[in-house]
């Protein structure tokens, strides 16, 4: 397959994760101030988990090339990039804010067991498994931010909630840098590894990589799903 | 803690599994043919990956009476013991024909994804996290077959789920090996590891061991929510 051709494979496969039960539900939940902690605070430690996954593949990795795009990648996330000084984490922190998070309610935050179990799940794949399924798996669900693919189907997760907090908690985008920064970064994250898989994407590792995004895929839905149980126990 | 005290913390945290939503769903399920092969097809998987992940956790920790008794253990699992002469996937393979699967549908089922979850969640705890950590999320999920904890709840998942299958599909035990064994041999199996939890889970190491076991009981309650959200898509 060529880039298209992967772009339309994982373009279709962050469409049918968008609008499946799992994230219909999760979308349906009305939002309190509770709720939109708790998403955070996961968020946080989701976003943080990250890292280290994008640290294992890169390990596993023995192209330089693909290196160094996961360093640019890492570099934007953690360092610096257009949207902050001083990384993601930083969003996410003033992001809380907006909620009645302090820092260390966001760093401290405890995991709830649909979280840990998929995180450990995705640091499975992306420390033990061939370094193009954890790319795979790991450039998959940015996929799930890209207004450009989902805005008919009401947006990427990011803009999706987003508005949802806008409307129902009567804040505005400027209190939500992590996810106004996510629907343009990771734009540029998705675009980022399709030659990727225009190169190595071939013979028996085409079927190995699509596994891998189909199982992130799948990852992204029961965390989804884990944040909706515990919303609808929160006031 | 004292061998006494992790059984009393460890068998409260089962029996506040086996209530759970999760638990009280799998049980909920009406049983026929169909739904009763999806259970042995992920119970096929889940069984033959508890082998790799008691290797993590055996490779991982220094400790030769450790490591001889996880190797009692799996030689009961793997090699023979009192249930069969071939090893447990040998009886799951037979409770698979009472309910009309081949074996090759057994050895080459495909997981549904709350399995995959569950399974890479066990993966990553007992072959990165501390042996004490893995040690104790691995032997929890045998208490959760314990009718000498459980009988007062209905008893053990095994033993549950057996009494389900005789009533709803009219099998005697004979038919369903796999969940006579381990409504007995797991019973064995608890007991095995707490003098190690007691002696080595300690200090600092104790807390992060309990997590562990109470993260392992989660992920068998969404591994069995999965299942039984798969049976319930079977027509009855």
């Amino acid at each position: 397959m060529d880039a298209e051709g992967w772009s339309a494979a994982f373009g279709e496969l962050a469409r049918q994760t968008m609008l499946s039960p799992e994230l219909e539900r999760y979308f349906s939940i009305p939002i309190t101030r509770a709720r939109a902690q708790l998403i955070l605070k996961q968020l946080s430690l989701y976003v943080r988990h990250r890292r280290d996954c994008w640290a294992y593949v890169s390990g596993n990795c023995p192209v330089l090339a693909v290196k160094q795009k996961i360093l640019a990648h890492e570099y934007e996330e953690m360092i610096r990039d257009q949207h902050s000084e001083h990384g993601h984490l930083d969003l996410i922190i003033r992001q809380g804010k907006a909620i009645g998070l302090s820092a260390d309610d966001i760093l401290d935050a405890k995991p709830i067991p649909s979280t840990t179990a998929t995180l450990y799940a995705w640091g499975w794949i992306c420390k033990k498994q061939n370094w193009l399924a954890g790319l795979s798996a790991m450039s998959m669900t940015e996929w799930n931010q890209d207004d450009r693919l989902l805005a008919d189907i009401g947006g990427g997760h990011a803009f999706r909630m987003g508005q949802r907090w806008v409307d129902q908690l009567g804040i505005t985008w400027d209190d939500l840098p992590n996810w106004r920064a996510h629907r343009e970064a990771d734009k540029g994250h998705v675009d980022m590894f399709l030659p990727v898989w225009e190169e190595y994407g071939k013979e028996e590792n085409q079927a190995l990589i699509f596994q891998a995004a189909k199982e992130s895929e799948e990852l992204y839905r029961m965390y989804q799903a884990g944040l909706a149980d515990a919303m609808e126990k929160l006031p | 803690m004292t061998e006494k005290q992790w059984r009393d913390r460890l068998g409260q945290m089962v029996r506040d599994y086996i209530r759970s939503p999760e638990l009280e769903y799998y049980f909920s399920i009406k049983m026929n043919k169909p739904r009763a092969a999806v259970m042995v097809q992920q119970q096929s998987l889940f069984v033959r990956h508890r082998r790799d992940c008691w290797a993590h956790v055996s490779a991982n920790c220094p400790v030769m009476a450790v490591k001889q008794r996880i190797l009692e253990h799996e030689y009961e699992e793997i090699i023979r013991d009192d249930f069969s002469d071939y090893g447990h996937l040998h009886l799951i393979i037979r409770q698979g024909n009472s309910v009309g699967l081949e074996p090759q549908e057994i050895i080459n089922a495909e997981p549904l994804p709350e399995t995959r979850m569950a399974l890479y969640a066990w993966s990553w705890m007992t072959s990165e996290m501390a042996w004490t950590e893995s040690l104790a999320g691995m032997t929890i999920t045998e208490w959760c077959n314990d009718d000498r904890l459980l009988g007062d709840l209905g008893g053990g998942q095994s033993t549950r789920m057996a009494k389900k299958w005789m009533d709803e599909m009219g099998f005697s035990w004979k038919e369903i090996p796999n969940l006579q064994a381990h409504s007995q041999a797991d019973e064995k199996h608890s007991d095995m590891f707490l003098p190690f939890l007691a002696e080595h889970a300690t200090g600092k190491k104790e807390a992060p061991a309990i997590q562990a076991a109470r993260d392992s009981l989660a992920f068998n309650a969404m591994y069995r929510k999965g299942i039984a959200q798969a049976q319930a898509k079977i027509p009855l």
